[in-house]
């Protein structure tokens, strides 16, 4: 665009924003603010300097308490017993290694699936997958809008 | 006087700037509400130091303009997509516009006319574009600043200005026109 008027234009939308004055704020606005003042946050909600002291006290306990086991758990513990452990999480670790076969068995499925039907198929398919859930997500949002629309204050 | 009856007195005279400033970045006014009272429950913590500030008012905007761009980039983003389809949700609602200082008596009322219908242009602008925009011309911040607080590049902001102000035109074009140099 011609700088002239796109400078010309700056000026025009400038002189019209900058005499907006301020818009009133909504008559209970204030009322409802210093309501809002009165009523305290739950102790939980608020920082933890402002915790009720007993409650503060507590926390810093069982956080020195959790760092002096984190600090001296790894020292104390005997050799024999991270072999037991091991030995206690071996049937867990064979459920593991079972779930990662099963997936790698899928994977080569879809594999052959995709070399069977072509490329172009399968990216036929993602397409239609990818359209049906912005599709949902649109319908969603739409809905949520309607359902959950904040009622409108008169200024 | 009380720090009940100062924070009062604080309150009211600093609340059609910051719900102003909100309301215009948001453009709605319920969510404009429920910031500028959570601008004024951080004000309240800090009383002790903003009270008697005359830089407060400054205070307040900045707040006021963090915590609508936070709003508008936490909450909102999600819908962002859906709702630049869905035009009408995203842009501005559509209330009766009331202004803090009623025009006197002396005023032109096409004047104050128009303001009515500057707004409500502005509030129906597209979110990508009514922000810089009101960054730009009502909060007086640079392109930069405006790129930076908005996390985009400086090429976005100055398109998205441009097309604010080429929309607002096509919107207002002959009442911008009509008096020339005279504010609206």
């Amino acid at each position: 665009m011609n700088p002239e008027l796109e400078k010309e234009l700056e000026t025009e939308i400038s002189r019209a924003l900058r005499g907006l004055p301020n818009l009133a704020a909504p008559p209970g606005f204030m009322a409802r603010t210093l309501a809002a003042l009165e009523r305290p946050a739950a102790w939980y909600a608020r920082s933890w300097a402002e915790w009720p002291l007993a409650i503060r006290i507590v926390s810093l306990v069982f956080a020195l308490m959790a760092v002096t086991a984190a600090f001296l758990g790894w020292r104390a513990v005997e050799p024999s017993l991270l072999a037991t452990a091991t030995r206690h999480f071996a049937p867990l670790a064979g459920g593991v290694t079972s779930v990662w076969k099963l997936l790698s068995a899928l994977a080569g499925a879809l594999a052959l699936t995709v070399e069977h039907f072509g490329k172009g198929f399968m990216l036929a398919c993602l397409a239609t997958v990818a359209v049906a859930w912005a599709f949902c997500a649109g319908l969603g949002t739409m809905f949520v809008r309607f359902a959950f629309a904040r009622p409108t204050r008169d200024l | 006087m009380t720090d009940a009856k100062q924070f009062e007195t604080f309150l009211r005279n600093y609340q059609d700037m910051v719900f102003s400033t909100a309301m215009r970045l948001v453009a709605n006014t319920a969510e404009a509400e429920d910031i500028s009272q959570e601008v004024f429950l951080r004000a309240f913590k800090r009383f002790g130091e903003l009270g008697g500030d005359p830089r407060a008012g400054g205070w307040l905007k900045t707040v006021a303009i963090n915590l609508s761009l936070n709003h508008l980039t936490r909450y909102r983003a999600r819908w962002s997509f859906f709702s630049e389809i869905f035009h009408r949700a995203e842009t501005g609602e559509e209330t009766e516009i009331d202004y803090a200082s009623p025009d006197n008596v002396e005023e032109n009322t096409a004047a104050s006319e128009r303001r009515v219908l500057v707004d409500q242009a502005l509030r129906q602008l597209p979110r990508a574009q009514r922000v810089p925009l009101v960054l730009y011309h009502l909060e007086g911040m640079k392109y930069e600043d405006i790129a930076a607080k908005l996390g985009v590049s400086l090429g976005k902001v100055k398109t998205d200005i441009f097309r604010a102000r080429a929309a607002l035109r096509k919107k207002l074009g002959p009442r911008l026109q009509e008096e020339g140099g005279s504010r609206l």
